[in-house]
């Protein structure tokens, strides 16, 4: 079998948290450029409206995801029928991702390609013909709950898994 | 999406046109006797075929292969940029100021099935004329004028007949490649006066690119096979002859094969264009407004599948 994806990240908001904040719970691949920890150690990112993003409609993602501040990619919904399903990619870099969410957005899992930003078109038909079913189910069976780094101040409180 | 392009370069300095020769592989000159200008020098870059002799430079082949190493992958509107630097600097030529005679825009997609089923639903296109060619890696469909060419090919095929690799995301999958080829007058089709490889960058020409790969596929009729509704009642003899035609139409293979069968004729000599385009309209109302016949549900599931990716590929571009 052909492994198309590397990495898994599991984003979930937490109760009390903002309605657009997803914190990392699961995570498997060790994916650098999605695990950038705010100072108590934690490993969030906020998924919200495009805004400030001065491109034609055409280039404009449905949703964007931001992490310390920063843009980490525009999120793209190519497949009406499947409305939960997104494609992006992180500037600078030839990896892949592919969202989907999941629980009335409340879960956001993403999956990292390597290196498959050219080939993100195919790679999203896979998925949504579920043919990268199992790999995914492989990945989740893998992934280990996310630790914190350090813990204190308001957030010390376990992530809800 | 950029696969084939055709660029030249007019009016080079001495400087440009005399070290061409030593940034090419396999260069040769070219000296026309009776002609009293210097030689053209005739070599390649990787897969791209370069010309140039003291009033041009001209540069072809698949921009794509020569910047990712194949054209199964998407070519970017980014990725063009660089690959156009990526050639400047190898020819050491300002190559953004190279007008385009000819470019191919094509996009590889995933399919559930095989790609010679898809051909059969892929019908006439207006002004363009519809032939199917059985070449070395299994059918191609051209929809071409003297102006583009519309191509639907198995990419895999293809890929293997030429032992190209094929990169893992898509290795094992059936792959159909819809290709765009504007090979003449290419500012006009694009609305433009002139065009220049660095406009091709430009959100604007960009955009208009993957309209027009779009329009050219949405013109295509999609035909899928006929069965007929089940519980008919035939309640004049009007309906009675659709039927029957319905039926012959079935009996000879639907509407492509008819249709191929009339050009045949026509070429012959023995419909005239006037008869061929009366008898097509003929079949295509027949088809399309025929109350008994119905599309078989696989048909429209290819159709369906088709519209979906294709119109997935300019959803969203980069």
């Amino acid at each position: 079998m052909t492994q198309h994806l590397d990495c898994y990240l599991r984003f979930r908001r937490q109760p009390d948290s903002a309605s657009t904040r997803r914190d990392l719970v699961e995570e498997v691949g060790a994916y650098e450029p999605l695990l950038v920890p705010n100072q108590l150690g934690r490993v969030f990112l906020y998924v919200s409206q495009p805004v400030n993003i001065k491109a034609r409609s055409e280039r404009r993602g449905g949703l964007r995801i931001t992490q310390q501040g920063k843009h980490v990619s525009s999120l793209y919904f190519p497949e009406p029928s499947r409305p939960e399903l997104a494609i992006g990619d992180v500037q600078g870099l030839q990896d892949a991702l592919l969202f989907c969410f999941s629980d009335r957005m409340q879960v956001l899992d993403i999956l990292v390609s390597k290196g498959c930003r050219n080939t993100l078109d195919g790679l999203f038909s896979l998925l949504v013909d579920d043919q990268l079913q199992d790999e995914i189910e492989f990945l989740k069976a893998q992934a280990q709950p996310y630790v914190p780094l350090k813990t204190g101040g308001s957030e010390q409180l376990p992530l809800l898994v | 999406m950029i696969d084939t392009l055709h660029i030249y370069l007019p009016n080079p300095t001495h400087q440009e046109y005399s070290r061409i020769g030593s940034r090419l592989d396999h260069a040769q000159i070219q000296q026309d006797l009776n002609a009293q200008f210097p030689p053209s020098v005739l070599g390649q870059l990787g897969n791209l075929k370069v010309k140039a002799n003291p009033s041009k430079v001209s540069v072809k082949g698949s921009l794509s292969k020569f910047h990712l190493g194949d054209n199964l992958q998407r070519l970017t509107r980014k990725g063009t940029e660089e690959a156009l630097e990526h050639l400047s600097e190898k020819l050491s030529l300002p190559l953004v100021l190279s007008y385009i005679s000819r470019i191919d825009i094509g996009a590889t997609m995933v399919m559930q099935h095989q790609p010679q089923e898809y051909f059969a639903v892929l019908g006439e296109a207006p002004r363009l004329d519809r032939t199917t060619f059985n070449g070395p890696h299994g059918p191609t469909v051209y929809h071409r004028n003297n102006q583009r060419t519309f191509i639907s090919y198995d990419k895999r095929a293809e890929a293997m007949k030429k032992k190209q690799t094929i990169v893992p995301v898509l290795r094992g999958q059936n792959l159909l490649r819809l290709e765009l080829k504007l090979t003449q007058r290419v500012p006009r089709q694009l609305g433009r006066e002139r065009i220049q490889a660095g406009d091709l960058f430009e959100e604007e020409i960009w955009v208009s690119l993957l309209k027009n790969w779009y329009k050219q596929y949405r013109s295509i009729r999609k035909t899928p096979s006929l069965r007929f509704k089940e519980n008919l009642t035939m309640t004049n003899s009007k309906d009675l002859v659709h039927q029957l035609a319905g039926l012959g139409l079935q009996q000879i293979g639907g509407e492509q094969a008819i249709v191929d069968l009339l050009k045949a004729e026509r070429d012959c000599g023995r419909l005239d264009r006037q008869q061929f385009h009366r008898m097509r309209s003929k079949i295509m109302e027949l088809v399309s407004s025929s109350p008994l016949a119905i599309g078989t549900e696989e048909g429209r599931d290819l159709i369906d599948e088709l519209d979906s990716k294709a119109k997935r590929v300019i959803s969203s571009y980069r």
